[in-house]
């Protein structure tokens, strides 16, 4: 186990923060952070710890709880559990977990915006492309690491980020410079 | 704009890009496009923004009675598979479920299809009686439940 808890605090601080960034609220996360841990154990070998892509396994395994815990979250839906989500919505916005407290008084209001706005636009991401673009735009993997993490071909990856980026832009639109001239791609135009 | 590429494949190549070195070509191709495509230099515009914002987030470091806590479980046998049922548990069980069924299967043999409610003998009865309130409490059961604890603010239990 010790081997295991050497493991644990060398990579807890990065499962963290992809599953925040994947879950979008500090409650999601804490679930998907044990619950990744708790699949991690129990498929650990000693080996494992010595390999470079120990932190693309972590991520995949966060990856898939991720996807275990929507498709649960869909469930539940079925059970017409509307004032529940309504509450959890709320509670996500007044608890964002994202950016820590003490940020330094030159941070401007418009990147604090900016920010804010990026964690809900992500947040409404579907499950899939939400998780290529945290693994892409936050943890900086490339698509075909991407590709092999979650399973599926490099040009899925691709398209996924590119519509992930374009639902985005929609909702960057108040933060666009309006002097460049900076038209919003349309679905069907060349 | 060029004719050799659309809008969507200089999009999809700047995002190719950020991964690899563009060949002579492709970045010449990309170039052209975008001198003469307000919407695609408006795409890197954004895309500049995106990777921005994202770079400027400060993670918080993760709760540390998260972390301890998680740490408890990992080190608490995290292996071990659930406590099984005692085995004489399994077998009233089983034998519960035949008597019901034999019961059931006594009791419906009685009903014919022409028969109204006001002729259906008492067993028949009592054993459709039962079916629908077996089948009521299976589909009803969970969403009752998880609305109780939703109207009591019981997250654990919702989420």
């Amino acid at each position: 186990m010790t081997g295991f808890d050497e493991f644990y605090a060398m990579y807890h601080p990065h499962v963290y923060r992809f599953t925040l960034a994947l879950a979008g609220d500090a409650r999601d996360a804490e679930d998907l952070f044990q619950e990744t841990w708790l699949r991690a154990v129990r498929a650990y070998s000693p080996v494992r710890e010595e390999e470079s892509d120990a932190k693309a396994w972590l991520f995949a395994i966060a990856a898939n709880a991720h996807k275990d815990s929507l498709r649960k979250k869909r469930v539940r839906r079925l059970f017409l559990l509307e004032r529940t989500r309504s509450m959890a919505a709320r509670s996500v916005d007044a608890d964002p977990g994202w950016d820590a407290p003490g940020r330094a008084p030159e941070d401007g209001e418009k990147r604090s915006d900016i920010r804010a706005c990026l964690r809900r636009a992500i947040s409404r991401l579907p499950g899939r492309e939400r998780r290529v673009f945290v693994l892409k735009d936050i943890e900086g993997f490339k698509h075909g690491e991407i590709s092999r993490m979650l399973g599926i071909p490099e040009v899925t990856v691709r398209t996924l980020l590119h519509r992930a980026v374009r639902k985005l832009r929609k909702d960057l639109v108040e933060f666009r410079p309006a002097a460049e001239g900076n038209p919003v791609y349309e679905e069907g135009r060349p | 704009m060029t004719k050799s590429l659309s809008c969507r494949d200089v999009e999809r190549l700047m995002l190719e890009g950020e991964d690899r070195t563009f060949s002579a070509g492709e970045g010449r191709l990309v170039e052209e496009h975008l001198r003469g495509c307000a919407r695609c230099r408006g795409f890197a515009a954004d895309r500049a923004l995106v990777r921005g914002g994202l770079a400027d987030i400060r993670w918080p470091a993760p709760p540390e009675e998260l972390v301890s806590r998680t740490r408890r479980m990992l080190r608490a046998d995290p292996t071990a598979a659930p406590a099984a049922l005692p085995p004489w548990i399994l077998v009233a069980l089983a034998a519960i479920t035949v008597v019901t069924a034999l019961w059931l299967a006594v009791s419906l043999a009685d009903i014919t299809p022409g028969m109204t409610l006001a002729d259906l003998p008492v067993a028949g009865l009592a054993a459709i009686f039962i079916i629908v309130q077996n089948a009521l409490m299976l589909f009803c059961a969970p969403v009752l439940l998880r609305t109780y604890r939703a109207r009591r603010g019981d997250f654990e239990g919702a989420r």
